[in-house]
Parts: C-alpha cells; structure tokens; sequence
C-alpha cells in the first residue's frame, strides 16, 4: 500500500489537519489520536446565556474526588445565591478516531448529575457537522445517533432507512458507502444543561480520561510542568533519590474543571486516592505543605486552580524494570 | 574512511520482522518504552524496537516521536515516498504511534478478525498491521491500518549493509 492509495482507499476519514486545529481550540485538552501519549480529554463548564445572571452566582466551594478511573466534582454555591445558575457541561468537538485512540467516546456518555445522593434533571442536545455544514437536524429527523462516531467502524443503520433520508444524508456529506456499508462522516458535541440551585450541592461524577505519556526526570523538571503542577526542586530530587537520574516515568494529568472562566471557586479542596504504583500526586496547593517528599496520596487538600477554573493534578509512576 | 552502503531490506529478508511480530501477539499494553518484554507488557515503539533487534535488524531504541528524526540521522531507514508501496515490515510511524506493516504476509490465523460493533453488528475485519494499543487497551495484535486511525502513517523501510 502506498499513501496515495491509503488516502484514496479511506472514505472515512477525516481531515488529520482539521483534527489538529479543532482539538487545539479546545481548552480542555481535546488531543486527539494518540497511543504512547495522549492529551486526554475531560468535560468544561460554561455558563449558560441567563439573563440577567443571578446575584450571587459563583461556585463558593468545590471539592474533587479522584479515584481509580472515576470523578466526583461537588459544586456547592454561595450561601448569596438568590435564584438557579444555568450551566453547561460539554464535551470536545470530535470526530471518528479508530483503534488507536483510548478515548473515543468523547461525548461522555456516562456523566451524570446528583443532588443529595439523588438524580438531577438535565437537558441534553448535541451539534454535528460536516464541514462548516450543521447537520444536526438531518441526524436528529434520520433517528441516527450522532454518537456511531464512538465507535470503530462507524457503521451508520440505513437498513430501514427511507431512501430519500439515505440521499440525504450522502448529499450532505454525512455518511459515505463503503463496500455496501455507511461509515459516518460527521464531527459532533454533546452539550449537558443542568442548574445550580440555591442552597444544594450539585455532583457531577463522570470517568476520568487523563493524558499520559511516559518522561524522564529532565522532561519532568521542563517549565511548563512546573508551572502547572506546581512542581517543584524538592519533588524532583526525592524522585532522583529514589529511583536514580535514568529512571523513566509514566504521567497522567487530570484537568478537572470546577467552574467556569473567570469565576474560580474561592475554594477547591482535592482527594485523590491512592492508585497502584503511583509515587506522586501534584497539584498547585495553597499551602507550600504538599512540596516536600514523596506523596502517593492527597487527603482533602486545598488547591489553587487556573483562572479557567480548570484544577490541574499530576500523577507520577516509575516504570517497572 | 569508507561509507557503508546500504540497501532496502528485500520482503523476503523482512519476513523475520513479521514472524517475531507474531510472536508478540498478547503481549499486554505497557508504558515502558525500550524496557517491553514480549510475553509480559510493551508498548509501541518498545515492541517495535525489540522484533527489529530479534529479527536482525537493529537500530538504537527510539520513543515514536522522535523515531522519524533519528531515521532519517541514522541512515538505518528510508521513508517511502507517496508513490512507493509498503511492504511486510515497514515501520509505520504516527507522531505518537509505530507500528509494523504486515501486508498479506499475516499469518492465515491473523489474516482476519471477527468483531462486533457496540451497535451489536457482526463484521470481519481484514488485518494488515501488527500494532501494540494503548493503556487499558489491548494486548498486542493485528489489526487493520484502514481502521487504526484517520491520518495516513509515515512508512520507513530498514536500510541494511548486507551485500
């Protein structure tokens, strides 16, 4: 097989250049296509168009709850809030990903809301397109769900579907054929609207689907990291000291959002339970406490999230010999 | 000083590639770079790496994203242009992904894979690669470029100094 031919052979796939461009406006880590690193993906928070905007709509405090694979992010509003606070909860834009990517349902169909240990109501829509193309009501009237992009292949049902409906969605753009199959073409988001009511916590709980990559100690003590986990000399050199200058180690940062752009919670406390080989945890906390020795584990520890409301945590595990 | 000359690996001399990447197969998915053991956990430029090195064809281990520059340094591989085909062998190389073309020169027992879609539909899948997954993926397997991911790989051939 040659390029040329795999571009010809590939109704299905999508424009590598357009991935990279949309995940990259996504703030949130929308990385997409990866298997020895990925960026990860994790659901934001944006407030709804509300009009006018509550007095008192702030998240007055969030706690985050890491363990194994899920997280529980409590939003609790201040004790000010005089009516309801529209928010949403979205996904990234994305699209077909194959067999490579760890993260294909990008959508989160998992995530859900509570109050009080109870359900909460939530609205749910979606866009999907092709293009610069809105395809979502040709979807929605086809009765396709616009989540076969999660899946590999993307196999769209056109068994009983009209053939008016089929041209349709060929016309569009949104299905191509493949050897008697229809594989889906489209990029779509999945949008959750849900409230924050006075006087209630509100728990959002959903799987976690961290980046991850695999670094030496002298990628670790690169600027960036340092800055955004707030890692430190003393982090490093028990790493050092432990396991020695050439030791490799496996990172997965978690970006938790606990509220929305400029309106940072004046209080985000973190737990993360302790996980299988994992030597460090690292967060930016209030208190300088966290930056000595190694920490396998944080215990309802104050941190200090970006001015996105994004809490950033970083675990580290030494690759076994 | 003499320069080494060097050559494309023949697919003949490739098929000891695909016979040790076939030896991996249910190798679980590891992080653990130039530190993978077949039989117990590698990942992708690990297991790369070591089938290359069993199979007679070493170069220095190198983690995917880098391997392209160091091809290209190395003199060890050339990148096919567009219009070249692959054969059993080739490196396939992702920014962040490698894995080895296999072509028809699957075994009969790899050729195919019966899979089941979410929706619950039955297909069968034609493979052509050997490829570690990711973490919490599967162990390693063959599977389909066609279904891999969207962007085409890169494809680097090993530059041997046999006569």
């Amino acid at each position: 097989m040659t390029i040329a031919m795999f571009e010809r052979m590939r109704p299905l796939l999508f424009s590598a250049r357009l991935v990279l461009l949309v995940c990259g406006s996504f703030g949130l880590g929308g990385g997409a296509l990866a298997d020895e690193r990925s960026d990860g993906v994790t659901p934001r928070i944006v407030l709804a168009p509300q009009a006018p905007l509550s007095r008192g709509a702030e998240i007055a405090r969030a706690v985050v709850y890491l363990e194994a694979e899920e997280a529980d992010v409590s939003l609790t509003p201040g004790p000010s809030l005089a009516n309801p606070i529209q928010l949403r909860v979205q996904g990234p834009v994305f699209g077909w990903s194959g067999d490579s990517e760890p993260y294909p349902d990008r959508h989160f169909p998992e995530l859900r809301f509570f109050s009080n240990g109870q359900p909460v109501p939530y609205t749910e829509s979606f866009r999907a397109t092709v293009g610069t193309a809105d395809i979502s009501a040709l979807l929605s009237d086809a009765k396709v769900s616009p989540w076969l992009i999660a899946d590999t292949p993307p196999f769209v049902p056109t068994e009983d579907m009209p053939t008016e409906t089929r041209s349709k969605l060929t016309q569009a753009g949104a299905m191509s054929s493949s050897g008697g199959d229809y594989l889906a073409q489209w990029r779509a988001q999945r949008t959750l609207g849900v409230a924050v009511v006075p006087g209630q916590t509100l728990d959002m709980r959903y799987r976690l689907r961290p980046g991850y990559a695999q670094m030496s100690l002298q990628e670790l003590g690169r600027a960036t990291l340092r800055h955004r986990y707030c890692l430190t000399g003393t982090h490093l050199q028990a790493l050092h000291k432990r396991f020695g200058r050439s030791a490799q180690f496996i990172t997965r940062y978690y970006a938790i959002a606990v509220g929305w752009e400029g309106r940072v919670p004046s209080s985000v406390r973190l737990t993360v339970v302790p996980q299988s080989g994992v030597v460090q945890v690292a967060a930016c906390a209030r208190s300088a406490k966290q930056a000595f020795g190694l920490d396998a584990a944080w215990t309802d520890v104050e941190t200090v999230p970006d001015r996105q409301s994004v809490l950033h945590v970083l675990t580290i595990e030494p690759v076994a010999p | 000083m003499t320069q080494t000359t060097r050559r494309d690996i023949t697919a003949n001399e490739a098929q000891s590639i695909i016979r040790e990447a076939a030896t991996w197969k249910g190798t679980a998915y590891a992080l653990r770079g130039a530190a993978s053991v077949k039989g117990v956990a590698g990942d992708c430029s690990g297991t790369t790496f070591l089938i290359y090195r069993a199979a007679g064809f070493p170069y220095d281990y190198q983690p995917s994203g880098t391997f392209p520059v160091y091809a290209q340094r190395s003199g060890l591989f050339r990148l096919l242009t567009a219009e070249e085909t692959a054969q059993a062998g080739d490196v396939l190389s992702w920014p962040n992904h490698m894995a080895i073309y296999a072509g028809s020169a699957l075994q009969k027992e790899d050729a195919t894979t019966q899979r089941t879609n979410a929706s619950g539909r039955s297909w069968t899948q034609q493979n052509d690669i050997y490829t570690a997954t990711h973490p919490n993926g599967a162990a390693y397997m063959p599977a389909s470029l066609r279904y891999w991911r969207p962007d085409p790989p890169k494809i680097y051939r090993y530059q041997t100094s046999a006569p």
